[in-house]
């Protein structure tokens, strides 16, 4: 079956000569409908690139995106309405409107009539926590209550795709938290498909199935989101792997202490295998299951510098 | 599907929040065009081509600068790239925003025009004669046609060079010096053929048709031509232009 989403191997440097950046380079994956992909890396990595070439706003200039078939740098027709995107920084809504106005506004684009649109704002203001400022202009708002209201306009229409870069950037450590929990739901109930980016490990935990992890416009690492979780003390992280024969080769070549367990083998990582044998091991079809636990902002730092040695 | 509600709606609240400042500068273009009026009466401008000729113009700086407006606002926003994500094409968003615009500014002129009308009482009759009313319409319509084709040129031209804006008002204020608003074109000279390329040029040769009953034909085919032309390089640069900064990558910068 087709992928929902599809990249193949996506590349834009901006400027030419000395001065040239290559904001990604090579880029390729795919994500089922449904499915939840959050894109990590330091700041510069590529991942608002990666967005904007997703939405359709910047052209690649060699690759391509394809969402259910079709490729939005050509603005086709069919993947109208069904993009619900956030950008990163205060730049979603309109200032002089009331947050139920912005709403409303961004249903209307989306296609609902008027009752629908203004009954979908009254759902997600309550759901977002914002009925109380619902009729306040945006400009008196917080940058936490201006982000939910930025997400929650995502939200109006009948998006099956939803982009959020940043989403959790101002909110509280309770908003983030309910932003992932909504964000499953969505997933769950209504088959809706996610891109998240940003540096929130723990939102990222939570609300992603599987993680892309881009440095200098290349990606380094792509696995299971839960891996994250164990990411802090990956140089002692505990695997457990279907036991295919080249993998067991693999693992010995690399000094990787493992044993047999029921179903499959247990892999402790030797420090010195580093990150990249864990992402070799992340990505493979072989993991089942990964342990660990500790700091996520340490285990950010960690993989940081180690996919940019590897 | 052209988002005329969406706009509309937005536009109201817009409204809502600068009456006052929306009020205020009616009432400071109507001292200005009253002042313009007078002085061109006084310098023997037949009275109907003069009142037309000026509110056209009016309207046409509606109808031209907020076409380039819209794109500088919504990327000084930061909302631009927001906003050609969520559902309707860029174009179809423009043509609505046009749409609402039109509106307003229609409202606007009607109303300058009429409180100029009940201090000046310039000659209406010959504009309403059955013989010269279809052509003053189907001018009015052109001229309004040729107007957001010029406005659609000016926001393509914003999307890829954003200091396009800026040089609006030369375009603006060359309409009403070089249009035979305040003086004769034939007056130009050399220059003449440059009138030519202005659409006021034509809306006020229909208007002065209209007055002396001549024909409007060459007047209206002359507006018929720039419509057409302005509609279809407007909306070629436009995409042309959208194009080129989503592989810039400048699409959303103010």
């Amino acid at each position: 079956m087709m992928p929902f989403i599809e990249t193949r191997s996506l590349t834009k440097v901006f400027g030419s000569g000395p001065g040239a950046v290559t904001a990604n380079s090579g880029i390729s994956f795919s994500l089922e409908r449904g499915g939840a992909l959050g894109l990590l890396g330091p700041n510069g990595a590529g991942k608002t690139t990666l967005i904007k070439q997703l939405a359709g706003l910047l052209r690649p200039d060699s690759g391509r995106v394809l969402i259910d078939g079709l490729d939005p740098a050509q603005d086709p027709p069919g993947l109208r309405g069904r993009l619900g995107l956030l950008l990163e920084g205060m730049r979603n809504v309109y200032p002089y409107l009331t947050g139920r106005a912005n709403l409303v506004y961004f249903g209307y684009l989306a296609g609902l009539g008027r009752d629908e649109a203004a009954r979908r704002a009254a759902e997600l203001l309550e759901r977002f926590g914002l009925s109380a400022a619902a009729d306040k202009y945006v400009m008196a708002y917080s940058s936490g209550m201006n982000r939910k209201l930025a997400v929650a306009t995502c939200l109006m229409g009948r998006a099956e795709l939803i982009v959020l870069d940043e989403p959790t950037a101002g909110l509280d450590p309770a908003s983030a938290d309910d932003l992932a929990g909504l964000v499953g739901e969505l997933r769950s109930e209504g088959g809706r498909t996610f891109i998240l980016a940003g540096h929130d490990m723990r939102f990222m935990a939570r609300a992603a199935g599987e993680v892309l992890w881009l440095k200098e416009g290349r990606a380094r690492l792509h696995g299971r989101a839960e891996a994250l979780t164990a990411l802090p003390a990956y140089r002692a992280v505990k695997l457990s792997l279907r036991g295919s024969a080249p993998l067991r080769a693999r693992l010995s070549a690399a000094g990787a202490e493992f044993a047999e367990e029921e179903g499959g083998l247990s892999v402790r990582l030797d420090p010195s295998a580093g990150g990249a044998l864990l992402a070799e091991l992340l990505a493979s079809a072989d993991l089942l299951s990964v342990s660990g636990g500790g700091d996520l902002e340490e285990a950010f730092r960690e993989i940081s510098r180690d996919t940019a040695q590897g | 599907m052209i988002p005329l509600r969406a706009e509309a709606y937005k536009f109201g609240w817009e409204l809502r929040r600068y009456a006052f400042n929306y009020s205020a500068g009616l009432a400071a273009e109507a001292v200005f065009m009253g002042g313009l009026y007078f002085s061109f009466s006084l310098l023997g401008r037949p009275a109907g081509t003069a009142f037309v000729g000026l509110l056209l113009w009016f309207f046409a700086r509606g109808a031209m600068s907020d076409a380039s407006n819209i794109i500088s606002e919504e990327r000084h926003l930061g909302t631009f790239e927001r906003v050609s994500a969520a559902g309707p094409s860029l174009t179809e968003l423009m043509a609505a925003r046009l749409a609402v615009n039109f509106a307003f500014e229609s409202s606007r002129t009607l109303l300058l025009a009429a409180a100029l009308a009940a201090v000046f009482a310039p000659p209406f009759a010959p504009l309403l004669a059955p013989a010269a009313l279809p052509g003053a319409l189907a001018a009015a319509a052109l001229t309004v046609a040729c107007l957001y084709g010029w406005g659609f040129m000016a926001a393509a031209l914003q999307v890829r060079w954003k200091k396009t804006g800026a040089l609006v008002p030369l375009a603006e204020y060359a309409m009403l010096v070089f249009s035979g608003i305040i003086f004769d074109t034939s007056l130009l000279g050399g220059l003449e053929p440059l009138a030519l390329l202005l659409p006021l040029t034509w809306s006020v040769r229909a208007a002065e048709a209209a007055y002396s009953g001549a024909s409007a034909g060459p007047a209206l085919a002359g507006l018929a031509a720039h419509a057409a032309l302005a509609w279809a390089a407007g909306l070629a640069l436009f995409r042309a232009s959208v194009r080129a900064t989503k592989r810039s990558g400048e699409y959303g910068f103010y």
